[in-house]
């Protein structure tokens, strides 16, 4: 598989690492990048639980609409 | 991930919670309407390695009654809506072409951001649905050229730019650039 590309500038960077990642799902089962991605978003489901503002603040904080 | 025809893909990972939350969410919605995936979900549900807040997702315009069914169904099964709580406020803020979000009761995040379809472009997303068959059931998503072409040209984030590398870079050999310029030239006439 190649390497990794690396730049300095940061979003330069971070699509490197997009292309990085999908040469990497392609080479791999489904399973095995699958268990990694889920690692990443099982952790945010689990924080999620704890996130501290209320839904009328979080619409406010997105300029939508509430009537609770 | 296999194409099994040029509608349906099989993914043969794991299921996560997100897929989880969302394959509840849609298991009641489609009993009573149409639906079609949008945006970043789309993309994380085909591997993009990052998590979100709110998948997007259309539904095709519903009668009041019918609605409050569903939204009692939803209910029922552990949802709430963020927005509004009586079935008149949040049947009017979709009315009204609001989108009105959906959480698991008293959790803010994730949620599922559900709006009406407003004009031809929205539309269309129901003419060309992918269905995504995962190990719990099948997720319906909007055209991958479709998605592309919105983010690149409308919303145009760092995070839908690299959504949208992710999937032109993953689905290399199966998109259609024709399709990608044809969607990009009706959003530049849609939003200008």
């Amino acid at each position: 598989m190649a390497k990794l590309k690396v730049s300095q500038d940061n979003r330069e960077s971070r699509l490197f690492f997009v292309e990085y990642w999908a040469q990497y799902m392609k080479e791999h089962s489904d399973k095995e990048w699958g268990k990694q991605q889920n690692m990443l978003i099982n952790s945010q489901m689990l924080n999620a639980k704890h996130y501290p503002f209320s839904a009328k603040k979080y619409l406010e904080m997105k300029g939508e609409k509430s009537s609770r | 991930m296999e194409w099994i025809d040029e509608k349906k893909i099989k993914l043969d990972k794991p299921v996560n919670e997100l897929d989880k939350f969302v394959l509840s969410f849609i298991k009641i919605l489609e009993k009573y309407v149409d639906y079609v995936i949008i945006s970043g979900y789309v993309a994380i549900l085909l591997g993009r390695s990052r998590a979100t807040e709110d998948v997007d997702l259309f539904i095709k315009l519903l009668e009041k009654e019918k609605f409050i069914r569903m939204y009692h169904e939803l209910k029922e099964a552990g949802f709430w809506c963020l927005n509004a709580e009586s079935d008149d406020d949040v049947y009017s803020y979709l009315k009204d072409n609001i989108a009105i979000r959906f959480a698991r009761k008293w959790q803010t995040i994730p949620n599922l951001e559900v709006k009406f379809p407003k004009n031809r472009l929205d539309w269309d997303a129901f003419a060309e649905i992918i269905e995504v068959e995962t190990e719990e059931g099948i997720i319906k998503i909007s055209s991958l050229e479709k998605q592309i072409a919105f983010k690149k040209c409308y919303l145009g984030s760092d995070k839908d730019l690299e959504d949208a590398r992710h999937l032109e870079e993953f689905f290399k050999d199966h998109l259609d650039k024709e399709k990608i310029k044809k969607y990009k030239e009706l959003i530049r006439y849609e939003y200008g």
